[in-house]
């Protein structure tokens, strides 16, 4: 299991800067193990994630990971690099499905710093997910910065 | 099914954060911090964890129907699971969510509109869950996008 970006250094908001980006992470390849860990504590027992033979018969060419699966390892890759309690939002859109086997490249860059209301410093960042094959699997967008 | 567009009661519980529910979903997610891999000592490991960014996204499994609000309509026949794609979520966070805390959570179907498109007609189900503390303060907000392929002209 590759894990190319273990503990990133936190940064500060206020360091931020437009075309700042987030340490690219390299994770990969995903198991069927990772996504039954995630059913398992998730509680997304959907069958298109481990019955082989019922995607098959559906169509699609194997197990795909679940899609919050992928955002929750966006997520946990944003908290890492700018504190969990820092991230004001996250939205996903899922793209294309991560496959068993598929290596992902989770990157982002700031788009917008801006002061909230509040005078908190924040920066919007766009997200994505990618296939170690080149396909964005993932699309997304965060907020970082102090609560108002 | 009807072709208007369905309506869904709005559910509340309350959704205790576990520190050991905390642990496995960031090891699931593959948290990068070593620590919570080393232990699940909450005397070795920090004994208060920050909720993983998705946890909010289980709380259904609290709820009084213990599936997603888009799994309830499909089995009452409101839609059609095997139409059905993931639109997409949001997460808003207006205070950190840590181990410990206790959140009150209304979730609801928020919005039902369609869209005609080249392939056919695309109804979208906006679905929202606010925690909020106990004494009603918001915390977080989470909207989950379905999409259903209306039958049309594809069948």
């Amino acid at each position: 299991m590759v894990d190319e970006v273990s503990n990133p250094p936190r940064v500060k908001v206020t360091d931020l800067n437009v075309g700042s980006t987030m340490p690219e992470r390299r994770i990969g390849p995903i198991t069927q193990e990772h996504l039954i860990r995630y059913a398992g504590a998730m509680g997304d027992f959907n069958p298109f994630h481990y019955d082989a033979e019922l995607v098959r018969s559906r169509g699609f060419k194997g197990i795909f990971a679940q899609g919050l699966f992928t955002a929750g390892i966006l997520g946990q890759t944003l908290a890492a690099w700018a504190g969990q309690h820092l991230i004001r939002k996250l939205g996903v859109r899922f793209a294309e499905p991560v496959w068993l086997g598929d290596n992902l490249i989770i990157s982002a860059v700031v788009t917008r710093t801006y002061s909230s209301d509040h005078g908190k410093a924040r920066a919007e960042l766009d997200c994505m997910v990618s296939s170690g094959d080149g396909r964005q699997v993932l699309k997304g967008y965060a907020t970082v910065g102090e609560a108002d | 099914m009807s072709d208007g567009p369905p309506t869904l009661e709005a559910v509340n519980f309350t959704f205790p954060i576990e520190w050991g529910k905390c642990r496995e979903v960031a090891l699931a997610l593959l948290d990068p911090d070593p620590a919570l891999a080393q232990s699940d000592d909450p005397g070795v490991v920090a004994s208060v964890l920050p909720a993983p960014v998705i946890l909010p996204a289980c709380s259904f499994r609290y709820g009084p129907q213990n599936v997603p609000p888009i799994v309830t309509m499909s089995e009452r026949g409101m839609v059609d699971r095997s139409r059905l794609l993931q639109g997409g979520l949001e997460f808003e966070f207006y205070q950190p969510i840590k181990s410990g805390d206790t959140l009150a959570v209304t979730e609801r179907l928020s919005k039902t509109y369609d869209k005609k498109t080249s392939k056919g007609v695309l109804r979208f189900f906006e679905f929202e869950a606010a925690f909020r503390t106990l004494d009603g303060e918001l915390v977080c907000t989470v909207t989950t996008t379905n999409i259903e392929r209306r039958p049309g002209e594809d069948g």
